[in-house]
């Protein structure tokens, strides 16, 4: 006897959510956008003729140029250099802060929907209690005790953003519980994980999805304002955070140190959102009716 | 109702208390700690006078009883001059700007929202769309010191650091609404459209009522409460702002001296601001919830 099928699909031919998808434009602009973003990140330092910290102060501050295409900084360093660097950083942030907190709201959320009773009081509660702490504030106390380290960061974002992770799955493996393939499941005898791995888990996709493409701009975001209050990335790193604050130091005589780390963070945070929004209308169960 | 937010709140205070604690108590060294060794008498007398010397579940009671009266003691970098004195000093500034930046999000939004419900897919529909994405993806102490350039650096039109007076308000005033206005457009537009195609609207407009008309008496009325709820979580958005947005203007209010102790390390700041903060956001919250409760007689308990 075969097992029902652990996905539900339309019968035969591409899943809906790709044939909505595939004509969205704006899918397609952030999605390419932010590939090229991610691949300039990566491939740019090795490109460049300079390093992150190579001082030249023989040209400090110079506007951009041939020699140097977003200037130069205080201290002659390359602009563009440092904010190729800074966007692996800043990228590294995001994504770590969304894979963190998708682990752990997963397993949150999942466990509290599936398992149900007292196991999911309990945990709701605590999830509950926690949204009303101002974590933010945590945050910089954190960062505080334990230094300005980049891991330090990838820990303090995702034990903060775990929080709407755990209630969007919880609902929606609640909501799932209830079907009948997982029923079915139960009946042949499969045991709590192994519904859990192969029958609910694949159907939260969707919104997992969704929600930690939303988490990458705020740990983004995040990021670069504990840079720019001095508590995010710290020397030699950089972030775009790191570099708006030394822009903001002079920002009458020099501007374009500011702007150039600052265009970066505005570009990446837009196509972000405009990607998570895409995906939620191509994805999200409530605006697609049945998945 | 009242009883059970105030016991929130003092849970939520006492856990965020209990973690700076905590936190605060691993850091390595102490404030007395010195390069160059000082007599071993002396050391004693200061930390005896500090209650230093005591267990550590015995500092963190007194620090607990203290914190609940609102004394968190001496600031560092500031002899002779309390926490609780600096917030009694500094959090006016701090409370009149972030009042002003939530009266222009209304102002802007609620017009916006509306326009945009009432024609979806209108330009006031699509400002309202590119405001929401650019509102979310320009943070603050960009958008400062952006504004901080054009206007008051270049175009000298507004002063660039200072309080003094109305004239030093605008530019961070609209730094800090960016945000608050963004999402709140954004909400009256999505719950005005709801409410829009309900039933009773339908009915009043197939009886001929004006459409203005529609919007100001009957429409309104019903998304007044979801915005009055979201505006307790807008207060932390205004206030994170105000960390940054301060330091970029230059204004004396208590975001800019969080900061200001963050990077000179002086803990018992750090500790009663993070206190302080945490009240005000829970308290600002619940007051917002409980309005909106009380407003929509459908979440009224019977």
């Amino acid at each position: 006897m075969t097992m029902a099928p652990t996905q539900i699909r339309p019968v035969g031919g591409a899943p809906r959510w790709w044939l909505r998808m595939r004509r969205d434009r704006a899918f397609w602009f952030a999605f390419i956008g932010l590939m090229l973003i991610t691949i300039i990140a990566i491939v740019g330092p090795w490109l460049s003729p300079y390093t992150e910290s190579e001082q030249d102060l023989y040209h400090t501050y110079a506007p951009p140029s041939a020699r140097h295409w977003m200037g130069s900084d205080a201290l002659g360093r390359d602009l563009l250099t440092r904010v190729l660097y800074g966007g692996r950083i800043s990228l590294a942030v995001g994504a770590m802060g969304a894979l963190v907190s998708l682990l752990i709201g997963v397993t949150v959320g999942g466990v509290a929907g599936l398992r149900g009773g007292l196991v999911e009081a309990a945990l709701m509660r605590l999830v509950d209690f926690l949204y009303a702490v101002p974590l933010l504030l945590v945050v910089i106390a954190l960062m505080v005790v334990t230094g300005p380290r980049l891991t330090n960061i990838f820990i303090a974002l995702g034990l903060v953003y775990w929080l709407q992770m755990a209630r969007v799955v919880r609902v929606r493996v609640a909501e799932l519980k209830t079907r009948e393939f997982v029923e079915a499941a139960r009946a042949l005898g499969a045991g709590f994980w192994r519904i859990f791995r192969r029958h609910i888990l694949p159907n939260t996709t969707g919104v997992v999805v969704v929600t930690a493409t939303f988490m990458i701009p705020q740990a983004i975001f995040t990021e670069s304002f504990l840079s720019f209050i001095g508590l995010g990335v710290s020397i030699p790193h950089a972030s775009w955070g790191t570099l708006a604050s030394e822009g903001r130091d002079a920002l009458l005589s020099h501007p374009h140190l500011l702007a150039f780390p600052a265009a970066a963070i505005c570009l990446t945070m837009f196509l972000f959102q405009t990607l998570g929004e895409s995906l939620r209308a191509a994805l999200d169960p409530r605006q697609t009716g049945n998945d | 109702m009242l009883a059970r937010s105030a016991a929130i709140v003092i849970v939520v205070a006492w856990a965020v208390a209990t973690a700076t604690f905590i936190l605060m108590r691993m850091t390595p060294g102490g404030p007395f700690s010195r390069d160059r060794k000082i007599p071993a008498a002396v050391q004693q007398a200061i930390e005896h006078y500090y209650h230093l010397d005591e267990p550590a579940w015995k500092q963190y009671a007194r620090y607990l009883g203290a914190a609940a009266t609102g004394r968190f003691g001496p600031s560092y970098d500031q002899p002779g001059v309390t926490v609780g004195e600096v917030i009694a000093q500094r959090f006016p500034v701090s409370a009149v700007l972030g009042v002003i930046a939530l009266a222009i999000s209304l102002t802007l939004a609620f017009p916006l929202g509306i326009a945009a419900a009432l024609k979806p897919g209108g330009w006031p529909d699509r400002i309202n769309a590119t405001a929401a994405s650019a509102g979310v993806a320009i943070p603050s102490f960009i958008l400062a010191s952006l504004l901080l350039y054009v206007f008051s650096l270049k175009l000298r039109l507004f002063p660039g650091s200072g309080w003094y007076g109305a004239a030093s308000a605008v530019l961070p005033a609209i730094s800090l609404s960016a945000l608050p206005t963004a999402y709140l457009a954004r909400l009256i537009r999505s719950e005005l459209s709801e409410v829009l195609r309900s039933d009773f609207l339908r009915t009043a407009r197939a009886k001929g009522v004006a459409p203005w008309r529609i919007v100001a008496v009957h429409a309104l009325r019903h998304i007044l409460a979801p915005v009055l709820a979201f505006l307790g979580p807008q207060a932390a958005a205004v206030m994170t702002g105000s960390f940054v947005v301060e330091l970029i203007f230059d204004i004396p209010g208590l975001g800019r001296d969080f900061v200001y102790s963050i990077s000179n390390r002086n803990y018992p700041m750090i500790m009663g601001l993070t206190v302080f903060y945490t009240v005000l956001l829970v308290s600002f919250n619940l007051i917002s919830d409980g309005v909106a409760r009380w407003l929509d007689p459908r979440t009224r308990r019977p």
